[in-house]
């Protein structure tokens, strides 16, 4: 829970230029930001505004230009490809915009596979593990089918089992809702805020206000500089309008 | 312009730029098709010209009968008055002289050496008045001088001679000098499959070597006909009238035709054969590259048909790239041609003269590019065609290129697929190779374009090499009709010939350092053939533990006979069945005991069980070295020792006998290799790049989910291996079984004699070296492609 003031994943001075573009173009500048164990914490901006790539330069997907990233005070910059590799396949889930699943594998399979990479010799526990998420979130009906004979609102679904699996120190979500009509919208978020009551970290991008009205915390981006923090307490379902009205009047202070 | 051809072009322009390696890739493995289409048609088109200007020009006999020995011309008369087709025919005298005897200098920097490399008959004659004449490289009929000599081109390209150099001839007078005054080409020794080979003298110098003794004479009875097609019945009377000389090899001017156009025709024929092959395979990347562009462009092509674009202006825009790209290669394709083929006739210019440009010379390769360009063109034409079934809103909203029945049935495919395949029962194989697996069966229809590159392009390589270890194998001897041994001595009609082939036995069987010496004669004898009695060259001689191989029946014991492929086909025979022949007026019926090839001599020779010492036409001793004696050595002190007669190691005897085809096959397989390794390369590198372009938001996620770039770079790479390794292995497998049948069809097609042909090839080279070369190739193109991934940002992957 956000009352929990330990920091689980902390970066500082955190900068990315691409330099495929010409001229190269600095998409981070110099970003500070510790995240609390158990903490759901949204990062809303403008498109372009270096959302996406804060989150995936703090997950190790890619290399920050400079700065560091700690992740439950180990120093993730400094790790070769491989070390980063296995700090994704255990301590961090990830959930995207689109679900990605290999189309050869079926539900459970695609779910099972970072966590029996991750522990193949607990093969069996992990398969209870999954079975028992895949249960909770109500898709264990579809195990065995594959990802094109399941809903869109299903494999997002599927997505966040997969991500929880591994039991993650951190789970980033990249947009997971962007993809979604609002009743499945509702599904996936209704899941991940279930999962954020477990004690999980929960780092999401996103440009929906009802979605970040559901964080403990919201920063706000822009041009790649974090302007803004809203500290919004629990979420709770009945003062769920309240807190959307109230975050979107934050949000159109700063121009959104 | 018209607009739309504007638009085409400009589309052309931005996509050919855009996906340049794609492209490239591509255009190269057109330009390679392209090339050898034209080089194959150009290379044929010059062979045959050339062959025809010169056959036009130096007027070879339609039936010849080479002879030594007595002769009565009389007789020859006779036969000429009572053939009405004999249009014209002549009794060319010549003067045989061993290459030894013959030597040369360069008076101007006294460099020199003799001829004694060269294993063939040096004959000289004068030059001809009536028809077969010796022609120079200018294409005029030389008329030598007093002392001057024409060399055949065949020794300046092997002693390296020019003009101007002294040739000295040894008599039994001493040194006969003459002045090179130039080269000629010669209509019936041309090829390597020749023995002999002519010099052109003057009269003079003629009557004056003729005088000095040394010389061996010999005859060749020439004839032109009326009618070429008469030329088989001519020589069937002539082999059956018992007054006309026929001591040697008589050969018709079909053969001639057949055995000139076969050791330079095969050149082309390769090259045409591994053209096709290329344009099978730029077609096959064209596939995967167009239905790749589909996909990757489907929503365009939604928008442009939902703004009511026809189909046809779509597919249009489409087409003109490709169109543009088999335009390039194909103009690119012709002009390295024009270059190649330049060094490719060398041989055929030396020996046939350069043929006249015509308009066949334009025709020709231009229609074998047009060939290339309309069935590229129409085929991709019909891939595009999948254009006409794209729906607009499946492509705008889903992407997909397929239309409802079709998602529905890929679902269905995919749905079954995944029940099928669970992660929870694999067990102890590494999930990386798992995921590879199950990549490959999903993705076969994308994937089989590796193996059957890797396939053609294992054939392409492995073929030509086949034939070319084949030709160069010492047990290649068993297809002249001879058994395998290290060393052979030839004793041609003499006085003494008897004689010396019993000292030559004699030396050779007490020599510890030879092994099995066995002598075989050559006698004609006589059997009833169309046109009454004809001549049956038969080798008489111990087979009874030869390791000769035959395609029918065994060797011949006493009282049997064994037959040359041709020989069997000619008379109808098979084992067990009965041949009547006579020797010196005995008749005697045998059994036919087994069918052996031959391509020697035109391909017409017989084997009998026994032993004959006197009163052969000539002699042939094999024997085989024994271990740690040296071949070169043995075969020096034997050649001094025996002068008349001719000692050649086996393997330098085949090597020039067939060193033309040799040379031809060489120069394709070489040239075949290289171009197998480029487009193993070449493909697999483009079929990667498009298919880590497709694979890369698989390839994103697998990243995020914690595969490391190491484990995903193997995965790939693991993938193209096993496809490599399949397509090549099957490849060396079809190129060695069924490459050996189409190659035997081929050959036997050509009427050289060969029915049953099997390749020799050298396994280590075939199964082992080329393979893993192929392989290694392929695999290279994937580690180039793959490795690129280090060090990219996996978010990049995850946008698409």
């Amino acid at each position: 829970m956000s009352n929990d003031h330990r920091i689980t994943l902390e970066c500082t001075d955190l900068s990315k230029t691409y330099f495929s573009t010409d001229p190269p173009s600095q998409v981070l500048h110099g970003i500070d930001l510790a995240v609390r164990t158990g903490e759901f914490l949204v990062v809303m901006g403008a498109s372009g505004s270096g959302k996406s790539t804060l989150l995936y330069s703090i997950s190790g997907m890619d290399r920050p230009t400079s700065g560091n990233v700690l992740l439950e005070g180990r120093e993730l910059t400094s790790l070769d490809d491989a070390e980063m590799s296995r700090v994704r396949l255990t301590r961090m889930g990830f959930i995207f915009q689109q679900a990605y699943f290999l189309s050869n594998l079926n539900l459970q399979d695609n779910i099972l596979l970072p966590a029996l990479k991750a522990a193949p010799e607990d093969k069996d526990g992990v398969i209870k593990r999954v079975d028992a998420l895949m249960e909770r979130f109500g898709i264990d009906h579809v195990k065995r089918h594959g990802v094109t004979q399941v809903s869109g609102g299903q494999l997002q679904r599927a997505s966040i089992c997969r991500a929880l699996a591994g039991e993650p120190a951190v789970l980033f979500a990249d947009e997971p809702t962007g993809a979604l009509n609002s009743s499945m919208s509702t599904e996936v978020m209704n899941a991940l805020t279930d999962v954020h009551g477990d004690g999980t970290t929960i780092v999401m991008v996103t440009h929906d206000p009802a979605c970040a009205a559901r964080a403990d915390r919201v920063v706000y981006l822009r041009d790649g500089l974090l302007i803004d923090t809203r500290e919004q307490g629990p979420w709770t379902e009945d003062q769920a309008k309240q807190r959307e009205d109230d975050l979107f009047a934050w949000l159109s202070d700063k121009g959104f | 312009m018209t607009k739309r051809d504007s638009i085409r072009f400009r589309y052309s322009y931005n996509d050919l730029t855009r996906n340049k390696g794609v492209n490239l890739a591509l255009i190269v493995i057109l330009v390679l098709s392209a090339f050898l289409m034209a080089t194959g048609a150009m290379l044929i088109e010059r062979t045959l010209s050339s062959m025809s200007e010169f056959f036009d020009e130096a007027a070879p006999p339609h039936f010849l009968q080479m002879h030594k020995g007595e002769y009565d011309p009389a007789e020859l008369e006779r036969f000429a008055s009572e053939h009405p087709e004999v249009d014209e025919w002549l009794i060319e005298d010549m003067l045989g002289y061993d290459s030894a005897a013959i030597s040369w200098e360069r008076p101007s920097t006294g460099e020199g050496g003799d001829l004694s490399e060269s294993l063939i008959d040096n004959l000289f004659v004068t030059q001809n008045s009536e028809f077969d004449f010796l022609i120079d490289q200018n294409g005029a009929i030389p008329e030598p001088g007093a002392g001057e000599v024409y060399v055949p081109v065949a020794y300046e390209q092997q002693f390296e001679l020019e003009a101007g150099d002294l040739l000295r001839v040894r008599t039994a007078e001493g040194l006969h000098e003459l002045r090179v005054a130039g080269f000629v080409r010669d209509s019936q020794m041309a090829s390597s499959l020749s023995q002999s080979t002519r010099f052109l003298i003057s009269e003079d110098d003629f009557a004056a070597m003729s005088a000095a003794g040394g010389a061996i004479p010999e005859i060749i009875v020439e004839y032109r006909l009326t009618d070429t097609s008469l030329a088989q019945a001519l020589q069937s009377a002539y082999e059956s009238d018992e007054a006309l000389p026929k001591n040697g090899e008589s050969v018709t001017y079909d053969l001639l035709l057949i055995i000139n156009a076969i050791s330079n025709g095969l050149v082309a024929a390769a090259l045409m054969f591994a053209g096709l092959l290329l344009v099978a395979i730029a077609l096959l990347n064209a596939r995967f590259v167009i239905r790749g562009t589909l996909e990757d462009e489907v929503r365009q092509i939604g928008a442009m048909k939902a703004i009511g674009l026809p189909d046809r202006t779509i597919r249009g825009l489409y087409l003109a790239k490709y169109r543009v790209m088999t335009l390039i290669a194909c103009a690119v394709g012709g002009a390295l041609a024009i270059a190649a083929v330049q060094v490719l006739t060398r041989t055929v210019q030396a020996n046939y003269g350069e043929a006249d440009v015509g308009l066949l010379t334009v025709l020709v390769p231009v229609a074998a590019l047009a060939l290339v360009y309309v069935f590229v063109v129409a085929i991709c034409r019909r891939i595009f065609g999948k254009v006409r079934k794209i729906e607009v809103v499946n492509a705008l909203v889903h992407g997909s290129t397929l239309d409802d029945r079709q998602t529905a049935r890929r679902a269905k495919r995919e749905a079954k697929r995944v029940r099928r395949t669970s992660l929870t029962r694999f067990g102890g194989t590494s999930l990386n190779r798992r995921l590879a697996l199950l990549d490959l069966r999903a993705e076969a229809r994308q994937w089989v374009l590796i193996p059957i590159v890797m396939f053609l392009a294992a054939v392409l390589m492995t073929l030509p090499m086949n034939l070319l270890s084949t030709f160069s194998d010492p047990e290649f001897i068993t297809y002249m009709g001879s058994p395998e041994s290290d060393l052979r001595a030839d004793l041609e009609l003499s006085e003494d010939v008897d004689a010396v082939r019993g000292d030559l036995l004699a030396a050779m069987s007490s020599d510890e350092r030879l092994d099995n010496v066995r002598a075989f004669a050559n006698l004609l004898y006589e059997t009833e053939g169309e046109e009454g009695w004809e001549v049956l060259r038969v080798e008489v001689g111990d087979y009874s533990d030869s390791a000769m191989p035959f395609i029918e029946g065994g060797p011949p014991e006493p009282g049997e006979i064994a037959l040359s492929a041709m020989n069997a086909e000619k008379y109808g025979l098979a084992t067990g069945d009965e041949l009547l022949v006579r020797l010196d007026g005995e008749s005697s019926n045998l059994t036919v005991s087994g069918v052996y090839q031959d391509i020697t001599g035109g391909g017409l020779s017989a084997k009998m069980q026994g032993e004959v010492d006197a009163g052969a036409a000539s002699y042939t001793v094999f024997a085989d070295t024994a271990e740690g004696a040296d071949t070169a050595e043995l075969v020096s002190e034997y050649a001094d020792a025996f002068p008349s007669a001719k000692v050649t190691p086996m393997r330098e005897f085949m090597e020039q006998t067939l060193s033309y085809i040799t040379g031809a096959v060489r120069s394709a397989a070489a040239l075949t290799f290289a171009f197998a390794l480029g487009v193993a390369l070449v493909i697999t590198s483009l079929f990667l790049k498009l298919r880590l372009a497709s694979d890369r938001q698989k390839m994103g996620m697998l990243s995020a989910v914690g595969f490391s770039t190491n484990e995903i770079i193997a995965q790939a790479r693991g993938k193209t291996l096993l496809a490599v390794v399949v397509g090549t292995v099957l490849g060396t497998v079809f190129a060695t079984t069924g490459g050996e049948s189409i190659a035997g069809s081929f050959l036997s097609l050509a009427g050289l004699g060969i029915v049953d042909f099997q390749f020799l090839p050298n396994p280590w080279l075939v199964y082992l070296a080329y393979p893993l070369l192929l392989i290694s190739a392929g695999y290279l193109g994937a580690v180039f492609l793959t490795s690129r991934l280090r060090g990219a940002d996996k978010s990049s992957w995850l946008r698409g």
